[in-house]
């Protein structure tokens, strides 16, 4: 018995270090979190540079009716101001700022915001361009003058103003013709058409563009333009802003985690609101990412298993269109051989596991300050709690067990197949059907994680092909007994895998034509040794 | 190691080996005497290598028993057992050192004693300079001889080679030669399988001649080459052989005539009766060579064997 299991470790030896001995493995075992890393990081660039240089896009209006266009204009100004004086009165002012940022700074400290905004926007909805700063007597009016001559300025104080992304033209009277000749030169992203009657008619307004799947200035405007017209019937009905406001507050549930009690000396205290808010913590972003650990295990042991299968399925075929495996069959069983090719393909994948669990460990290792200092997204991850998530024994472990049991279920299946062919065109074709099985829980890896106790995931969960992927997925919903019988149910599987992908091989490797389909498969499972 | 020292290595018994309709080898019955070279030969598909690989366990029989070693189950006996296949192939990226001792630790030896035997029979093989460097870079002969150290690695007692001379040049094919005959020296038996009938003639002890499964002719090479051919230069024509008992065929060129006779024929009564009717300056009686045995016990399937200068 040791001998035997002596002999299938010195296969497995053998096809490690070969494996792992050139560089294309450590090219390709590195590729993908150095691929990942040069992602995320041009990702974190991308946004940090869309939010500071975003392409103005500009847009007309044809207003037809009594004014809504300069009303929707004056409640996007409105909203902008808001944005920036908040913005203003929430940042430290220093030494290199503007006169009038200080005096905005603590106008906001001793006046009221709505009364400040107030003060601004009746000059600023009536501009007067050619007076000076210095010529003017109040803030609210040498903010105007500022306001009109300072957008860069405003735009990286307050990155979400509207003027960022969109400006209205605001020269008269430009005809249909004229506007859809700059649409077509790509000058505009489009002009909106508001109808006569527009706030107590039926009529759609209308918005006329090249690219009609860039929604986003539509939806933009149309939020405001419904905010003037409510503005103005709440105002028809008499009814004040701030009851307005009220009537349109949407209720809103922040979603929040159940927490594990803290549990002190054994007494019992009576339940209060106190209580809950103890038993509850907000959700953060990178909790809702750990949510989502589990799927990634699955889309990670779906990734080994199938290329881990596939290599090996290659490896047959390469020994026996070399005859290699001749040789090594007359000093071991097929089974042997079998199983040696198993466990070093796994020891292969599992050392591209370590290389990317050690990559991911770096950050760590190094010294999370530094690493958090060039990427402080890392650093709130590290904080989050998410690693704890990710690492969690309980999909650990059941990592390990669904590989293990995955990879010898397809890795037996693909080596059988394997022996039947000549090359390994032959060995694709034939391992197509399989493949496409395999497919399918990956197709539905999100569905799954997002309904883990429905009808489909417990019963995939029983079908071999795809209970490790689904398993991995559900593990945490899944009751201890249920668990014990798939494992049972999966093992046995995979051994009645292992037996008649024996069968198949013992026979197969040493054909010269592959058998025709599943027929010729049944047919050589059928026939004698 | 095996208990019994019994005097065959091998024995086939009524073996029998089907590839669905396809009988690959028929009711093949015979016994390799243990330290001989002996010989399978026959035309291509003729079920030599089915032979072999049921010998050396990777095939099993469809019916009949082999006893390998006095084992009836060859895997009791495998690590006993070299095998080198017809078509023979390498581990490319391995080390020449490490390909060798790789079948050796398979074969059950400790490592130390693996890498020890490989260096002496890198040594021995004339390619010890070859050693670190790897497979790929060898050519076919030196391949072919490396394949053939792994092969003896393990000191087999039953050497199983299947084609071992194809490929090599003649001065390899000395090589592997000296190596067989020593092996035999060391009481080990070596069945081999060729084409190369010369080769078979001078180094088997004995042979199987399989054709369509079935062995045609079998025995030791003296016994199967026993004279059945007799030249004789005489001064009439073809007609003095007329009627002579055991005289199955005659062909005359000139005064040179070549009779084909009976195995049993008595060939001093045979040259006294034609001294009778003609002056013979000239009697041989030859033993035919396996060359011309092959041609006629299989030459109407359309199998030729090759002959040395193809080695």
């Amino acid at each position: 018995m040791l001998n035997r299991l002596y002999s299938v470790w010195l296969i497995a030896q053998r096809d490690w270090v070969e494996a792992t001995s050139t560089k294309m493995f450590w090219l390709g075992a590195l590729l993908m979190p150095v691929v990942t890393l040069i992602l995320a990081i041009f990702a974190m660039f991308a946004v940090t540079v869309a939010s500071t240089s975003v392409t103005v896009g500009s847009y007309y209006v044809i207003d037809r009716s009594e004014g809504i266009g300069l009303d929707i204009r004056n409640e996007i100004l409105r909203t902008d101001l808001s944005t920036f004086v908040r913005a203003v009165s929430e940042r430290k002012p220093n030494s290199d700022d503007e006169a009038i940022l200080t005096e905005i700074h603590e106008a906001t400290q001793t006046t009221a915001m709505p009364d400040l905004i107030e003060s601004f926007l009746e000059f600023l909805e009536h501009p007067q361009p050619d007076l000076t700063i210095a010529s003017r007597d109040t803030l609210a009016e040498r903010f105007s003058i500022w306001w009109q001559n300072n957008k860069n300025t405003i735009i990286k104080l307050a990155p979400s103003v509207s003027f960022a992304r969109y400006e209205e033209i605001l020269t008269p009277n430009l005809s249909e013709q004229e506007l859809i000749s700059r649409l077509k030169a790509g000058k505009i992203l489009g002009y909106f058409i508001i109808p006569e009657g527009f706030v107590n008619s039926n009529e759609n307004a209308k918005f006329i563009t090249e690219t009609i799947l860039k929604q986003d200035l539509a939806n933009w405007y149309e939020n405001f333009a419904t905010r003037v017209i409510q503005n103005k019937k709440f105002a028809e009905s008499n009814i004040s802003r701030e009851t307005a406001l009220w009537l349109l507050q949407r209720a809103s549930f922040q979603t929040s985690k159940a927490v594990e009690p803290a549990r002190d000396s054994g007494t019992t205290t009576s339940s209060t609101s106190g209580d809950t808010e103890d038993a509850t913590k907000e959700v953060t972003v990178w909790e809702t990412v750990g949510e989502f650990a589990p799927a990634v295990y699955q889309y990670i042991l779906w990734f080994l298993v199938f290329i881990g299968a596939t290599i090996l399925m290659t490896n047959t075929v390469e020994e026996k269109s070399t005859k290699l495996v001749e040789v090594l069959l007359s000093d071991l069983d097929s089974v042997q051989l079998m199983d040696g090719k198993l466990l070093g393909s796994a020891l292969t994948l599992l050392t591209v596991v370590g290389l990317w669990i050690f990559l991911i460990s770096l950050p760590i290792l190094l010294g999370s300050k530094i690493v958090v200092a060039f990427f402080p997204q890392i650093g709130e991850f590290l904080q989050s709690g998410a690693l704890s998530s990710i690492f969690n024994p309980l999909f650990v472990i059941n990592f390990v067990i669904f590989f293990v049991l995955g990879f010898a279920f397809y890795g037996y299946s693909l080596s059988a197949l394997g022996s039947v062919c000549s090359n390994i065109r032959e060995a694709q074709m034939m391992a197509t059907p399989i493949n496409l099985v395999a497919i399918v829980p990956l197709i539905l890896m999100v569905p799954i994680a997002l309904d883990k106790t429905g009808t489909i995931p417990t019963i995939m969960s029983y079908i071999p092909p795809f209970t490790p992927f689904v398993m991995m997925n559900i593990v945490a919903e899944v009751a201890w007994i249920n668990y014990l019988l798939i494992l049972a149910w999966m093992t046995a599987c995979t051994l009645g895998v292992r037996w008649l992908a024996k069968k198949i091989y013992t026979k197969g490797i040493l054909l010269e034509n592959k058998p025709a389909g599943i027929k010729g498969l049944v047919r050589l499972v059928g026939r004698a040794n | 190691m095996t208990n019994s020292n019994s005097a065959y290595s091998v024995k086939f018994e009524q073996t029998r080996k089907k590839f669905g309709s396809l009988v690959a080898l028929d009711r093949l019955s015979l016994q390799i005497p243990r330290g001989s070279v002996y010989g399978f030969i026959g035309p291509n598909g003729a079920g030599k290598t089915t032979a072999m690989r049921i010998l050396v366990g990777i095939s099993k029989p469809t019916s009949g028993t082999i006893k390998v070693l006095d084992a009836d189950d060859v895997k009791d006996v495998r690590h006993l057992i070299g095998y080198l296949p017809e078509e023979k192939g390498l581990y490319k990226r391995m080390r020449v050192i490490d390909y060798i001792v790789y079948f050796g630790r398979l074969n059950g030896m400790r490592k130390r004693d693996a890498i020890a035997k490989a260096k002496a029979l890198l040594a021995d093989f004339q390619l010890s300079t070859w050693e670190k460097e790897k497979c790929q870079a060898l050519s076919k002969g030196m391949g072919q001889k490396v394949q053939l150290m792994a092969t003896l690695i393990h000191d087999p007692i039953l050497m199983v080679l299947d084609e071992p001379f194809s490929g090599l040049d003649p001065v390899n094919v000395e090589v592997v030669r000296s190596i067989i005959l020593n092996k035999v020296k060391e009481n080990a038996t070596v069945i081999l399988s060729t084409h190369i009938m010369e080769q078979a003639e001078s180094l088997c002890d004995a042979v199987v001649l399989i054709n369509k499964g079935q062995a045609v002719l079998e025995g030791p090479i003296e016994e199967i080459r026993k004279g059945d051919v007799v030249s004789v230069d005489h001064d009439g024509d073809v007609s003095v052989f007329d009627g002579l008992r055991g005289v199955v065929s005659v062909k005359q060129i000139g005064r040179a005539a070549t009779l084909e006779v009976d195995p049993d024929c008595d060939l001093q009564t045979l040259l006294k009766a034609i001294c009778e009717r003609t002056k013979v300056t000239q009697f041989n009686a030859n033993s035919a060579s396996l060359h011309e045995i092959f041609i006629r016990e299989v030459g109407g399937s359309g199998a030729t064997p090759e002959t040395a200068t193809h080695a």
